[in-house]
């Protein structure tokens, strides 16, 4: 939420623009670029669910990996 | 009568999921539920067309970066008070459930709610749970695939209904409708709209109670705020049991049985197809169906009702209940003092911001006449719904002498004034550094922005301090 509050991806679009307008791709607006974080944010959350789910499993018995 | 719902009792970490079928319940329970369902239903559907002052009332522009609720516009420096309205949900919710439960669950959580509505759906089309089962039990016949498309012909439309409406929070909804109609939809909200349909179509088609089971970190967490004195859906085991079924007509007590008669309604209706008989089970969302079905067996047998029932663990054990207790005083009054804060704080905010940039390229100017001259930019900023014009000052007052007059700026704009601060050479020395400068709206002089700055002079006469580049 800070991230939204903090961001104006209208600022890194215009970078990307040069200050030629139509040269971003049609995605780079700043819907876009929320919508890409919050799926960022999505993926981040899953994967540290994962890694808790990982380290969380009893090691095997045999073979010995940890 | 059991019917195979009490299923396997080995656990393993992957239990293979079997379909519920939840049967339908009528009474008073059900009557709220839809209730319940049809209010947050037609707030979801509804709110996107309401119109306030000319705009959506409800509308969260993040293209704009900013946030209208009725009235009031809420910009990126106000996230606080979003900080804040989630903090109060969420004690909100702590509150409630340490004094009733999961209440949240059975009746306002979208999850059920949505699932209730494609429940329904699948009722009309399908029937109730017998006829669903036997169909079920006798695939890809024609009647089967009629059925099964028709339903899924209504699924699909209800959910891209859902997905429509929830883009209409954030892009407004008549040109959103419009651009649907045109086919004119913007790459971002079409995959919204399919997104949100899509998921809203699988938790709420297939996925259902176990959303509830697997995936809810609620359902994990609420144990902890309960306590002997929560209401919870419960079966009292001390009239039940010995359960069995029985002749009409035949005395319980001289047969040595409870009042349960082992109808395995209350397993029916459940829509998370748990035996509440089992005692308090994480997978139970309150949604208190099973009360109405066995209240509605009761009658039915001529036994009181309240066998299934909201009951704390205290009065299962025919002891007192408390209601005041720590931890709900202590919900309980947090959530007050912060709510009313919340209300404080948002009647007495200023819709005015004002942010200072210094001018980079000299520290301070000298003029011909020997007055010193710092330029700042002002970024002001009206967050309010109508233009206003607005004076800048300084604090302390007297000796900066502004140039720039008064500004206008319009409704829920910013702009970029230069304002030039100028110091007589007489007032030199009694100049201070650190000084405020403030705005202030003219036809309302209550409402003013303030924000600390420095103004740079040359030094006086000795004094060694940091760099200052002179120029001119």
């Amino acid at each position: 939420m800070l991230t939204f509050a903090a961001l104006d991806p209208q600022v890194l679009i215009d970078g990307v623009e040069g200050g030629d307008p139509g040269a971003a791709p049609w995605w780079l607006t700043r819907t876009g670029i929320y919508s890409i974080g919050f799926f960022l944010f999505w993926a981040i959350a899953a994967v540290a669910g994962m890694l808790t789910a990982y380290l969380h499993e009893s090691p095997p018995s045999e073979g010995g990996g940890s | 009568m059991n019917d195979g719902t009490a299923g396997a009792e080995a656990v393993s970490l992957y239990e293979a999921h079997r379909k519920v079928y939840p049967r339908e319940v009528a009474g008073r329970f059900a009557r709220l539920r839809t209730l319940a369902s049809i209010g947050l239903l037609g707030i979801f559907y509804g709110l996107p067309w309401l119109q306030w002052n000319g705009r959506q009332a409800v509308l969260f522009d993040l293209p704009a970066r900013k946030f209208h609720l009725f009235g009031l516009t809420l910009w990126p420096q106000d996230f606080l008070y979003l900080s804040w309205l989630l903090i109060l949900a969420a004690l909100t919710l702590f509150f409630v459930t340490a004094v009733a439960g999961r209440v949240w669950c059975g009746y306002a959580c979208p999850q059920t709610v949505w699932t209730d509505a494609f429940l329904r759906i699948e009722r009309l089309v399908e029937g109730d749970r017998p006829q669903r089962l036997r169909l079920d039990r006798t695939p890809w016949t024609p009647e089967w695939i009629a059925r099964k498309a028709l339903k899924q012909f209504l699924w699909i439309g209800f959910a891209a209904l859902t997905g429509f409406s929830f883009v209409a929070f954030f892009s407004p909804a008549r040109e959103l409708a419009g651009d649907v109609l045109n086919l004119t939809l913007g790459g971002w909200e079409t995959f919204w709209i399919l997104f949100y349909g899509f998921a809203t179509y699988g938790n709420a088609g297939f996925l259902r109670e176990q959303v509830c089971k697997y995936m809810c970190p609620y359902a994990r967490f609420q144990s902890a705020m309960f306590d002997h004195d929560t209401l919870v859906v419960s079966y009292d085991p001390g009239r039940g049991e010995p359960r069995g079924a029985r002749k009409r007509g035949v005395d319980p007590k001289a047969a040595g049985l409870g009042d349960c008669v082992d109808c395995t309604i209350c397993v029916q209706v459940c829509p998370t197809g748990i035996d509440i008989r089992k005692g308090l089970q994480y997978e139970c969302i309150a949604c208190a169906a099973c009360v109405d079905a066995c209240d509605d067996v009761m009658a039915k047998v001529g036994y009181e009702p309240g066998l299934i029932r909201y009951a704390t663990e205290r009065e299962l054990k025919a002891e007192k209940t408390h209601y005041f207790r720590p931890r709900v005083l202590v919900y309980g009054s947090l959530l007050l003092a912060l709510g009313v804060g919340f209300v404080i704080s948002l009647s007495l905010r200023q819709p005015i911001g004002l942010d200072i940039i210094r001018d980079r390229n000299a520290l301070y100017r000298v003029l011909p006449d020997g007055s010193v001259e710092n330029v700042y930019s002002l970024r002001i900023l009206n967050k309010d719904d109508s233009a206003h014009r607005y004076a800048i000052g300084t604090q302390p007052a007297g000796i900066f002498q502004v140039d720039a007059g008064t500004v206008e700026v319009g409704a829920g704009e910013v702009r970029a004034v230069p304002a030039r601060l100028r110091v007589a050479p007489g007032d030199l020395d009694r100049a201070p550094r650190d000084l405020v400068i403030e705005v202030r709206v003219t036809d309302d002089p209550g409402l003013a922005a303030s924000h600390d700055t420095r103004f740079f002079a040359p030094e006086q006469d000795d004094d060694e301090d940091e760099d200052h580049d002179e120029r001119d």
